[in-house]
């Protein structure tokens, strides 16, 4: 007589759970090595006391101090950048949201002929070098006379972030089923009610995704912001990239780089509360 | 729908039209022929001035303020990525006025600029003191000719940077290098010739002593094919080292620096200006020492020009001349340790003293061919 063999549950559920530790483990083994090792790192360099180096065979710094911080301060107009670039970042994100907001609800929820080209041609301005892309447009900023004024920053980082904030809208769009917008026209919802109860509910984690992606883009731009907006306009990754030059300095660089690097860290930690992973696979993987 | 594009093509070409051909053409003012006294008044009249360098603002903030306090000038020292600017100006050439004044300009970006014309001049002849700068570096620089177009701010030197602990005899002789080389492999290093200097003063110093010397290269102003024929030498060299894994190739000066600090190399070809910085910033092990080889390296130094379309041109030479002054060349010697380019004047900061700098110190070899031995480097060595 055959034995019939019965799974012991507690045993394939036990087995689950610790395939599940092993990956999360894992997964924050190599978040430790990619993230908080280099931030770590900017940490420990922005603070290395100039009189006494950090060289080869101490772990870590033997004295720590402020003067890297000081020096920033004091030779740069470190403070100037960061007020313009956090004067221009909301504002450039605002003016995307407008632009894209219909552009992608007719990518995503219209048909039209070209409508597939006009996904990858948006994309154009990530795809190529940022240097050719700002040299390129400054060009036309010149002839219309936006080099060397806010607005023209203004728009010149809407226009990098836009590709950011019509994918993401545009997969946000795409994703939300015909069948409830159907259904909530069958039950009498006006025009104003479907967009207010059905569709900006369903497009708010894309929006939020696509808001931070910008804001974010615009903080770190620096190609066209340097080639339309300085000398007049000084931005953050301007100081960051004269440190990180020709003459790299590791100290006065990881300065700027934290300076840069932690209100972008909270943001993606506050993104991180309102999103929902799928939406932001949706983002990223449809299309 | 048609209608509204056609509309926004319209006022769109319009705009650019209008924008673009509405720079009024303004009479040059020729400061080339002017008395300095006059240039000085013409300066003032300008009131203003935008000076770009792409390291040092120690040094280059507190000269401006010093320049703004002399004559009143309001300047504006705007220090950032040296590649970066060099773009900026070559897509403002064609511009009637662009935004910066006056530039420093380094051996990386020099050929680039003098070929495409973006510097006002000669300036050499009237901007008092230039004739006290370092003669070689006021004629070449890296190779380049820079017909007085340019006037040195500071030299600088390459040399050996080794760690005491572990060279106890820092070799002199190209016999002696490659002895230790053999001896100790991949602690010697040097950087990559496209991405740093320092590379391109090993290759030149390697081709000298493998490839029959570099006399025969001096004052060609165009390539001799025949000349380097004889570089497969140097290249079957480098290759032997890369495959017996003798030597270290970085990515660029500075990690050469990094590298040597954080142990993983006892030898390396560096610029002195960077280690300077190196040792004043803490990211250089204390008893780490440079020294110029009797073999030599090369040196040159950086530059300074006044640019085409500068808005404030008398401004600008004023303050380049400024910056020559012995005091500003003492005051800059003592700030970011670069060496001065005066010759009539003596700093205290130097990790290279002009004794070594002028018996070991060699000339870049004529542009054509260092930017050949660049590029033969790469696919004869890196891409093999």
């Amino acid at each position: 007589m055959d034995t019939i063999h019965i799974p012991d549950y507690r045993l394939v559920q036990k087995r689950r759970k610790a395939f599940r530790t092993f990956f999360a483990i894992l997964l924050i083994f190599f978040l430790i090595i990619w993230v908080g090792v280099p931030v770590v790192m900017a940490v420990l360099w922005s603070l290395v006391n100039p009189d006494y180096p950090w060289s080869y065979p101490q772990a870590f710094p033997s004295h720590l101090s402020f003067a890297q911080w000081k020096y920033v301060f004091d030779f740069t107009e470190i403070i100037r950048a960061i007020l313009t670039s956090y004067s221009i970042a909301p504002v450039a994100t605002i003016l995307t949201f407008f632009l894209a907001v219909p552009t992608s609800y007719a990518l995503g929820r219209r048909q039209f002929p070209g409508k597939e080209a006009m996904k990858i041609l948006i994309l154009l301005p990530i795809i190529m070098p940022g240097m050719v892309v700002a040299l390129f447009l400054s060009r036309v900023f010149d002839a219309v006379g936006l080099s060397q004024n806010y607005f023209g920053l203004v728009l010149g980082h809407s226009l990098m972030g836009l590709p950011y904030m019509l994918r993401i809208l545009t997969a946000s769009f795409e994703a939300i089923p015909q069948d409830i917008i159907d259904a909530a026209e069958n039950l009498g919802a006006s025009q104003f009610e479907k967009y207010r109860r059905v569709i900006v509910p369903m497009i708010l984690p894309g929006l939020f995704a696509g808001t931070i992606f910008t804001f974010i883009t615009s903080l770190e731009e620096f190609n066209l912001t340097f080639v339309i907006g300085t000398p007049t306009f000084e931005t953050i990754p301007t100081i960051l990239f004269a440190f990180l030059g020709y003459h790299f300095i590791r100290t006065n660089a990881a300065v700027v780089s934290l300076i840069l690097m932690i209100p972008n860290i909270t943001l993606l930690f506050i993104a991180e509360r309102f999103l929902k992973t799928e939406y932001l696979s949706a983002a990223f993987g449809k299309m | 729908m048609k209608k509204s594009a056609m509309l926004l093509l319209t006022v769109v070409v319009t705009v650019t039209f209008v924008f673009g051909a509405s720079h009024p053409v303004k009479a040059e003012t020729d400061y080339l022929s002017m008395s300095w006294e006059q240039v000085v008044e013409e300066a003032k009249k300008e009131g203003s001035l935008t000076f770009f360098a792409w390291w040092g603002e120690e040094y280059w903030k507190t000269a401006g303020k010093q320049f703004e306090e002399k004559y009143g000038i309001k300047t504006t020292i705007l220090i950032a990525d040296a590649d970066a600017t060099l773009n900026k100006v070559l897509a403002e050439k064609d511009k009637d006025v662009g935004t910066i004044d006056a530039m420093l300009i380094g051996g990386a970006g020099i050929k680039t600029a003098i070929e495409a014309g973006i510097f006002y001049g000669p300036i050499q002849g009237i901007i008092p003191g230039a004739d006290k700068l370092d003669p070689k570096l006021s004629t070449i620089q890296e190779g380049v000719e820079v017909k007085g177009f340019v006037v040195p701010i500071y030299r600088n030197q390459t040399g050996l940077l080794y760690n005491p602990d572990r060279v106890n005899n820092p070799p002199q002789t190209w016999d002696e290098l490659v002895a230790w080389i053999e001896a100790n492999p991949k602690q010697f290093s040097f950087c990559d010739p496209s991405k740093g200097g320092s590379g391109q003063a090993f290759v030149q110093t390697a081709i000298g002593y493998l490839a029959g010397g570099l006399d025969k290269y001096r004052g060609d102003t165009e390539l001799d094919p025949e000349k380097v024929k004889n570089w497969v030498d140097a290249w079957a060299w480098f290759n032997r080292m890369e495959e017996e894994g003798l030597v270290t190739i970085t990515g660029s000066n500075n990690e050469s620096l990094t590298r040597l600090n954080e142990g993983e190399i006892s030898l390396a070809v560096a610029w002195d200006d960077d280690t300077f910085i190196a040792f004043k910033k803490g990211m250089m092990m204390k008893q780490a020492k440079l020294y110029i080889p009797e073999m030599g390296l090369p040196g040159g130094g950086d530059t300074a020009g006044v640019l085409k379309n500068a808005k404030n041109k008398a401004a600008a030479l004023l303050f380049l001349a400024y910056l020559i002054e012995p005091d500003m060349q003492l005051q800059m010697n003592n700030t970011i340790g670069s060496y001065l380019a005066r010759t009539d004047v003596t700093g205290k900061e130097a990790i290279l003293s002009e004794e070594e700098r002028q018996k070991y110190g060699e000339a870049w070899i004529p542009a054509p061919y260092k930017q050949h031995f660049i590029q033969e480097f790469v696919k004869q060595v890196l891409m093999k």
